[in-house]
């Protein structure tokens, strides 16, 4: 069995996600900065009128200073409600990668459950990390500092240090309900 | 249908004979009442039938044995009501005891279907109306005749469905209605709950039907049971014999009618549309909108040496723009839909209070957005819990104070200046300002020595876990409910106020816009970033002076209308760099009502606009202080400024707010 994945390099490297994540591909237009958001989230685009969080992969997958260009690619891939774009330095195409072609890999970092990458596939020359979109769009893209909850007024001088990368998953809990 | 008489083959043929029998002696064939009391009684005591078929043959030979009890000879004015609970014992027996699935699958046509779920839900809509109308008047002329036509009609068409459990229970609730009808009296008030949980039942099954995973049919045997049950006894019950029951107020003249019913219902000319595909055509419109917008702004046609072609850029955005409030409109409903669901709550409510409580509605052909009127029902609901538990006194209170023993609550519904206004009134015993006052006091809101208008008082009972109430009531809980209120209103954009009289009842007014779809905003300028305000939570926007503001423990204020109005530095809670810092040298943006007001620093306002407002998605739709987004004419995306939000209020806040603190005296 064989599935479709369409690959891009970021940072020097190739990586790839499955086709049928892959809403479309555009060019990056003109982000809005979101306060609190995570270093690696660009902000919000329009997309033919919906509100396109864009998060910066070039950041995410540890790139320093990345270069900046008004017309980057974004891959915008969507995941159960999620839809994000992701800004990548070149989409190279697709792939067809046999299931028994993926190793999985041995987690590189101290938590496996956090690792961007689910696993490596040899195509050719070319050596493809399959990117894991639950650990890239899980939970929200928010700065652990910044609790929606804890909105007391008078503390607002605002306790935001320079942009961390550190990735938080904010637990979704509704306290609103009745 | 599967023969169900197969389980009990001899008792079923018994219960024919008995039909048989009956049909002989109602011909005038036979005048020998002897063998059909002697199988009556002999099928009564039959266990081979299932409980409701029982139930229905112990009523029917203890009618007749009553009847024979009388007088031997005359024996056949009982007959009518004797054959009619034998034949309802036959038609429950033979579609009631199948072993069949729990949820009615048919196979008929999807299309078929579907027409049917909606053409159902309209008829269980409309006996609904009547059920309601019942309830304010059991001797309705029509309304009686109106439910057994709209179960009737269900069951005929679930039958062509091959829906037999949606056809079972319609039988049995058109039954209990054509034995009212013909017997020529009103309904009882347990009649009238079954008819109501018919209707209730009847509407879930028929929307399982059109729900993907089939739904359940949780109870609706053990509701044809009762209705069965109910058949059978009030078989006997004679206008002059039933027990006086306790009615709800007879029907207030603008309680909803079935007249209304026909009315809307004779309407010609309707086309059905699926209301995803109506909110998708909106969303496409809202984008057009924009994007004609974009493109009205573009500098090639501002700018346009030839005048030609910002002619006709202007007169496609007209057209786009009556186009998107066409659509709008046609995503209008009436509230009356709600009306009822609250009517039925009231109901509900004063029956476990076991109080009486005139409901009267009016403006129920107000029309609103669809999309808003799930969203209205949480805080109505909140809202009438309140006013029959702690609104509306007790009978004897009542009386006591020279009211009449009967509560009266009003709901009302009018458009006003592009708002909706919903206006709930009770004549109870009022909000009791000292009790509020004091509880405020206590919970560290207010100085005890503060003055305050009413409504900033009233204000202070939408506050979290504000509760004037010391006993609590499975009715409405414990002190949660009238801050849900206020977050619903808000979420909806809209307001709610409160006036109230001691002694002589409160009021609860919401405004709401009539859609959420299109909302005016004033754009700010933040530094180099722009953020949209929700026009309708602007007061007033200034370039203050020096003497206006003042701090005071280092938190800023400035003097609106002589009242200290804490300052937001937008700049910093948002961390946007390279912004004004100096309120002097930018403007105030003041937002909120009474005393939850806040002034809002920013660099400057860069005008009004019409926007469609999106959410940010679930990656970032958490981020504080911001509510959404919002294409700009230009394309770049502006974020809506949670306002709620800004003034949502720790307790503190009110304290500060004490003109004592005032600094600039």
């Amino acid at each position: 069995m064989t599935e479709r994945y369409l690959a891009f390099e970021v940072a020097g490297r190739e990586y790839a996600v499955e086709a049928v994540r892959i809403r479309e591909v555009t060019r990056l237009g003109r982000t809005t900065r979101v306060p609190s958001a995570a270093g690696y989230v660009r902000g919000v685009m329009n997309l033919r009128g919906r509100i396109l969080p864009v998060l910066d992969l070039r950041t995410r997958l540890g790139a320093t200073d990345p270069e900046d260009e008004h017309t980057m690619p974004v891959v915008v891939v969507e995941r159960g409600s999620v839809v994000a774009g992701m800004i990548v330095d070149q989409v190279s195409g697709m792939i067809d990668v046999a299931s028994d072609a993926v190793q999985v890999q041995a987690a590189e970092g101290d938590d496996p459950a956090q690792s961007p990458d689910r696993g490596r596939v040899e195509v050719g020359d070319r050596s493809i990390l399959l990117l894991d979109l639950e650990v890239i769009l899980g939970g929200h893209a928010l700065r652990p500092e910044a609790d929606p909850r804890d909105r007391n007024l008078p503390q607002f001088a605002s306790p935001q240090g320079p942009d961390g990368t550190a990735e938080t998953t904010h637990d979704c809990t509704d306290d609103s309900s009745d | 249908m599967m023969e169900a008489t197969a389980h009990v083959p001899d008792s079923a043929e018994r219960l024919h004979q008995a039909t048989f029998l009956l049909v002989q002696l109602e011909s005038g064939g036979s005048s020998d009442a002897g063998p059909l009391a002697t199988l009556l009684q002999e099928l009564a005591t039959d266990d081979a039938f299932p409980a409701p078929v029982a139930q229905l043959l112990r009523a029917a030979a203890d009618r007749f044995a009553s009847a024979l009890a009388r007088d031997e000879g005359d024996f056949g004015s009982a007959l009518p009501e004797v054959g009619r609970l034998v034949e309802e014992a036959a038609d429950v027996l033979e579609d009631g005891v199948e072993e069949s699935p729990t949820t009615d699958a048919s196979s008929a046509d999807p299309e078929m279907l579907e027409t049917f779920l909606l053409e159902s839900l309209d008829f269980l809509a409309e006996g609904e109306r009547a059920a309601l109308a019942l309830d304010a008047d059991p001797s309705h002329p029509e309304a009686v005749n109106t439910l057994f036509r709209c179960f009737h009609t269900l069951k005929g068409t679930a039958g062509f469905l091959d829906l037999p459990h949606v056809v079972t229970l319609g039988h049995r609730a058109e039954s209990l209605l054509s034995l009212i009808r013909d017997v020529d009296r009103d309904p009882e008030p347990g009649e009238i709950d079954l008819i109501f949980r018919s209707v209730d039942t009847l509407t879930r099954m028929v929307s399982a039907i059109g729900a993907a995973d089939g739904g359940d049919d949780v109870a609706w045997r053990d509701l044809a049971d009762q209705l069965t049950r109910a058949t059978a006894d009030g078989a006997g019950a004679r206008p002059d014999d039933r027990t006086p029951g306790v009615h709800p107020a007879p029907a207030a003249p603008s309680a909803p009618s079935v007249d209304d019913a026909q009315q809307a219902a004779s309407t010609s000319g309707w086309t059905r549309v699926r209301t995803d595909q109506l909110d998708r055509v909106i969303d496409a419109l809202g984008e057009l909108t924009v994007a004609q917008s974009i493109l009205a702004q573009d500098p090639a046609i501002t700018g346009a040496v030839h005048s030609e072609l910002a002619q006709k850029a202007w007169s496609a955005t007209r057209i786009v723009s009556d186009l998107q409030k066409l659509a709008l409109s046609m995503r209008t409903v009436p509230l009356a839909g709600l009306f009822r669901k609250m009517a039925r709550l009231v109901r509900e409510l004063s029956r476990a209070r076991d109080a009486t409580i005139h409901f009267e509605v009016e403006g129920e052909h107000t029309e609103i957005d669809r999309n808003m009127v799930d969203l209205l029902s949480d805080p109505l609901v909140h809202m009438i819990r309140n006013a029959v538990d702690h609104g509306i006194e007790a009978a004897e209170d009542r009386g006591a104070a020279g009211k009449p023993e009967a509560g009266t609550l009003r709901l009302r519904a009018m458009n006003a200046g592009g708002e909706v206004v919903l206006e709930l009134s009770d004549d109870g015993r009022g909000i009791d300002r000292g009790r509020v006052r004091q509880r405020a006091v206590e919970r560290g809101l207010i100085e005890a020595d503060v003055e305050l208008s009413d409504a900033d008082l009233f204000q202070l009972i939408f506050v979290p876990g504000f509760s004037t109430t010391d006993e609590v009531t499975d009715l409405s809980g414990r002190g949660v409910g009238m801050d849900v209120v206020r977050s619903n209103v808000e979420s909806l954009h809209g307001q709610v106020e409160v006036r109230s009289e001691p002694g002589a009842g409160s009021a609860f007014t919401i405004r709401v816009p009539l859609t959420l779809a299109i909302s005016n905003v004033l754009v700010a300028r933040v530094g180099d970033e722009r953020f949209v305000v929700p026009s309708r939570d602007v007061v007033l926007s200034y370039r203050p002076d020096a003497a206006g503001l003042g701090s005071s423990d280092g938190a800023e204020f400035a003097l609106v209308q002589e009242e200290p109005v804490p300052i937001v530095r937008l700049h910093s809670l948002l961390g946007v760099p390279g912004a004004e810092t100096d309120p002097t040298a930018g403007v105030l943006v003041v937002v909120g009502t009474g005393r939850r007001r806040r002034a809002l620093l920013v660099d400057d306002l860069l005008g009004q606009m019409q926007v469609v407002s999106k959410p940010l998605g679930p990656l970032l739709d958490e981020t504080p202080w911001i509510a959404g987004g919002a294409v700009m004419g230009d394309g770049a995306v502006a974020l809506i400024l949670d306002v709620p939000a800004l003034l949502a209020t720790a307790a503190p806040e009110l304290a500060e707010l004490d003109p004592a603190l005032r600094v600039g005296q």
